[in-house]
């Protein structure tokens, strides 16, 4: 049971309101060449690490969300709206 | 007052334990242990040791020290035949060469026939209680709660981390596992302290005192779980006091697990907080100075204390018989403790009787959940159980941890590995799992050599002590067998929540917690007789009982259909037709006001994940429809998007706050004429049209849809009116029978006319390509979700293409799921298949191979002959759902 909060306009908010958008990855350019189109469409990079991911309020706001979180750890290290500097945290 | 205790009466007092009136009904042995059966007695009476495991009322694995006595409650041994008192399968302590650790690894090899049968037995043979499988699980709430501080443990420290932390204005609440803070410990300063502590506590407003609850785990944000017997605790507080004070270290010698060995602080209990004579005579192995102090309350219940037993530095001067400065060797006896050997300081050894053994052994901080709480916001109450630790010092450690905690400091130190001073070469390692000090040593000769090898193999701390006895001694004798490499074979184990054995129940709280949506008109088909079903988060109607008399109203007459759970968006703003173009792959943009469209919704891979109408309203606004399963997710979905694109647009999630209701049917127009003044004609409101009419005096956005093939009006309202249009509708359509239709029905209409239903025809791969709808998709658009990849897979044929088919009449009606096969080999699957009461025969929808998708053609399902049809079976031209 992994668990954590996500800072919305009403307060810190525990994960289990979220559901997971999954990680923040740039668009794919209409004109990809089809490998850059397959990894898009069914790689994730799946890092133990830090990870810039999307959060859906779905219990609550009803918005996006997206913060910078180690996985290994779960500790967020920046909330929406936050810079992220790495070795910050 | 008293318990049932295995068929007889036993008389509790108040404030009693189920152990403490056990035991002073002369109960000694509680238990069997796990593997050799040997008698099990009293010996933490503090909720760590696996020892008095009983089953109270049914529920298994109850700690006996732990459950307060209640009244009526029935109460039994576990894991013995036929008794505890006089188990039979103790002879398996006869036998242990036979057994050796890994003896499941080891004999589970060969023969491969013999296995099952010896699991089955040593399944029985082995364990602790037995559940009963009879029993529905209960639901357990799962309740979330948000203090600023929390304090876990009423000790001492923990109640002056409370009154500190309460005092600077902090929300506190404080758990203990006890029914009362200080109940299980023995009259004197200590208990008057708590005593003081607890009513300063009862007395501030500011904190909670929740007793009977044990915190299992903490995690990361930071999360606290608990539990108590009726409900799972998931606490997030800003910040964490830890003061869950310490216990005596368990002791390995020879027979250390005799009934009539106690934790020091155990037998105390028994004596000083039960008032029960433990036995009649006791050696008190004191290693610390607090143990002395338990060896008088000993005495002062009425025992002869024939020895003390005194660590170094440890004076007992005038405390029992004698003073021996030494340690405890071996204990003497068969079903019970019968006496000790002492070896003195001196070297010399001699056995002394006595039916009680009280080990005071050094104090070791209960780290499980502090190891747990690495990294978190989480203040250690320092080391106020340790002893030395005055009362003095132990309260104002505690202040300083809750005054800390109010702030927001976090304190945390990386908790110290204790390891225990002295660790015999022979005894039980471990009790929960019987694993002996010989045993252990077998298992490093083996090769398993390091700590967490040895807890694999052994299953040393893995059983209900989770490790709280044996988990120091298992690195003890780790290193001294390889002394060379003790920073690798001897680093602590890992350890993992829950540090108390839970139910599953427990762990599975809220799991059960189902959202369940209905619509406003819910209670309305219920009145009716309505059978429901799960679609997503709602229950819809399936049937309202004669599935086909409801088919033949609307195929025939009229019908009427609650379709409020549709996923209902109002979307407008700047970029709103910019956003619908990217969002479906048919043309948006040359929709007028007043026109609908039919559209598929696909994900990036141009896999079709939903379907539904948009249409387009004056003002520059779209109303758009998404399936009942689809509605939360599409939300989400089209938010993240409208981010990603930047586009200027709102998305309003109109699905609760809007009921719909579908009336279809030949004579739909008829009924509708009674209730409207608005013309409705074919003329003025043909198919594919949509119009703001007044129904019943209530404003509605009338949509003309086809979807089960007949005349029908969609009608969209506020919710607040859904009963009295529902009434109105079913009043005025009682001149043509109308009656309501449920998804039953209206799936079977829906495959007369060819009609998909994402999901159930469709699954995880399909394209539009591949189910026929290339009109759906409009390519030459600059670009939407998807299309990228529906170009890449338009150069390629489709490996299997969705067809429909229909049998001859008089054949049965296949399952749905079953597989098709062509000329003997299996060529795909069924989706969807009824039997058509207006055409006399099956149809359906299935899966083959586009080679063979062809009209006409003939495919077997189930060995029985169908024809590929190449459009819908009822109405082809679709003249009737344009009446």
């Amino acid at each position: 049971m992994s668990h954590f909060h996500i800072k919305t306009p009403f307060g810190l908010r525990p994960v289990s309101e979220f559901s997971y958008g999954g990680e923040v990855r740039p668009p794919l350019a209409p004109d990809a060449p089809d490998e850059e189109a397959i990894a898009h469409l069914w790689l994730r990079a799946n890092v133990a690490g830090v990870q810039k991911e999307r959060w859906f309020h779905s219990s609550g706001t009803r918005r996006w969300y997206t913060i910078v979180r180690d996985t290994r750890t779960n500790l967020v290290l920046a909330q929406p709206g936050e810079e992220y500097t790495e070795g910050a945290a | 007052m008293s318990i049932e205790f295995e068929g007889r009466e036993v008389a509790i007092q108040p404030g009693d334990s189920l152990a403490a009136a056990l035991y002073r009904d002369g109960v000694r042995v509680f238990s069997r242990s796990f593997k050799y059966h040997r008698p099990r007695g009293l010996y933490c009476l503090s909720g760590d040791c696996p020892n008095c495991l009983v089953t109270v009322d049914g529920e298994v694995n109850v700690r006996a020290c732990m459950c307060a006595a209640k009244d009526g409650q029935k109460v039994s041994r576990q894991n013995a035949w036929p008794s505890v008192d006089r188990d039979a399968l103790n002879v398996i302590d006869k036998f242990h060469p036979l057994m050796p650790v890994g003896f499941y690894y080891k004999a589970g090899i060969k023969p491969k026939f013999a296995w099952p049968m010896a699991e089955g037995v040593i399944r029985r043979v082995a364990g602790l209680g037995f559940s009963d499988k009879s029993d529905a699980p209960r639901d357990i709430d799962r309740i979330n709660r948000h203090p600023d501080v929390l304090v876990i443990g009423a000790g001492v420290a923990g109640l002056s981390a409370a009154l500190a932390a309460a005092a600077t204005g902090k929300r506190v609440m404080v758990i203990d596992e006890g029914s009362t803070p200080g109940l299980r410990v023995a009259a004197g300063p200590t208990k008057d302290a708590i005593d003081g502590l607890a009513a300063q506590v009862a007395a501030n407003a500011g904190i909670e005192l929740n007793t009977g609850t044990s915190a299992v785990g903490i995690y990361e944000g930071p999360m606290v779980l608990a539990i108590t017997a009726e409900q799972t605790l998931h606490i997030h507080p800003t910040n964490i006091v830890i003061a869950s004070g310490g216990m005596e270290m368990h002791r390995i010698f020879p027979n250390n697990d005799l009934p009539g060995i106690f934790m020091a602080r155990g037998a105390a209990r028994l004596a000083g907080a039960h008032g029960i004579k433990p036995g009649e005579t006791a050696v008190v192995w004191a290693e610390t100075q607090e143990a002395v102090e338990h060896a008088k309350t000993l005495a002062a219940a009425g025992m002869t204390i024939a020895a003390v037993v005194t660590g170094p530095g440890v004076d007992a001067t005038g405390v029992g018989n004698r003073q021996i400065s030494g340690e405890i060797v071996e204990a003497k006896g068969r079903k019970k403790l019968s006496g000790v050997v002492v070896r003195s300081t001196g070297g010399s050894t001699e056995e002394i009787s006595c039916d009680i053994l009280a080990c005071g052994a050094e104090i070791q901080q209960n780290m499980h959940l502090p190891r747990l709480a690495y990294d978190l916001p989480c203040v250690l109450a320092g080391d106020a159980a340790l002893p030395g630790t005055t009362l003095a010092e132990a309260e104002q450690q505690g202040k300083d941890a809750g005054a800390a905690a109010a702030a927001g400091l976090p304190l945390y130190v990386n908790p110290p590995a204790s390891k225990p001073r002295q660790c015999g070469t022979a005894g039980y390692v471990c009790l929960c799992e019987d694993v002996s000090v010989k045993e252990v040593e077998q298992a490093i000769d083996e090769g398993f050599e390091s700590a967490e090898l040895l807890k694999r193999y052994t299953t040393v701390t893995m059983g209900p002590c989770q490790g709280r006895l044996c988990a120091d001694q298992l690195r003890a004798i780790a290193e001294r067998k390889t002394p060379s490499e003790a920073a690798r074979v001897s680093a602590p184990t890992t350890l993992r929540p829950p540090v108390r054995p839970i139910r599953i129940e427990q762990a599975a709280a809220g799991a059960r917690h189902h959202i369940e949506r209905h619509t406003p008109l819910h209670q309305k088909h219920l009145e009716m007789g309505a059978s429901t079903l799960w679609a997503g988060p709602w229950k819809r109607i399936f049937s309202y009982g004669d599935m086909q008399a409801e088919y033949e109203a609307v195929r025939h007459r009229v019908g009427v259909i609650d379709v409020g759970t549709l996923g209902k968006f109002l979307l407008a703003g700047p970029d709103v037709v910019e956003f619908l173009e990217r969002i479906y792959p048919m043309r948006v943009a040359d929709l007028e006001p007043g026109k609908l469209r039919y559209g598929l919704m696909l994900e990036e891979g141009g896999v079709i994940i939903d379907d539904g109408t948009v249409c387009a309203l004056e003002g520059g606004a779209f109303y758009c429809t998404v399936t009942t399963s689809g509605a939360e997710r599409l939300e989400s979905w089209m938010l993240d998007w409208r981010e990603a694109w930047g586009l200027d647009v709102f998305v309003v999630n109109q699905t609760a706050s809007l009921a719909a209701v579908n009336v279809a049917g030949p004579h739909a127009r008829d009924l509708l004429e009674k209730l409207c003044d608005d013309p409705i004609d074919k003329e003025s409101f043909p198919y594919l049209r949509h119009r703001r009419i007044t129904v019943n005096g209530v404003s509605c956005l009338a949509i003309r849809l086809g979807f089960v093939g007949e005349l029908a009006y969609e009608l969209h309202f506020p919710a607040a009116h859904a009963v009295e249009m529902w009434d109105a509708i079913l009043e005025a359509g009682k001149e043509w029978d109308i009656k309501p239709f449920g998804l039953d029905a209206q799936r079977l209409l829906r495959l007369e006319k060819g009609h998909i239903i994402i999901s159930q025809d469709t699954d995880f791969e399909t394209t539009p390509w591949k189910v026929s709808m290339d009109w759906a998709v409009k390519l030459d658009k600059p670009d939407f979700v998807g299309k990228a990849a529906l170009v890449r897979s338009q150069r390629r044929t489709p490996r299997e293409t969705l067809v429909p088919w229909q049998m001859e009449p008089g054949m049965a009606t296949p399952a749905e799921g079953s597989i098709v096969t062509v000329g003997g080999n299996l060529n795909g699957r069924v989706t969807s298949s009824k039997m058509s009461y207006v055409l006399g025969h099956p149809v359906g929808l299935a899966w083959v191979t586009t080679e063979h998708a062809k009209a006409g053609g003939t495919i077997s399902i189930g060995g029985a002959p169908a024809t590929i049809g190449d459009h819908a079976f009822y109405d082809p031209e679709g003249v009737k759902l344009r009446a």
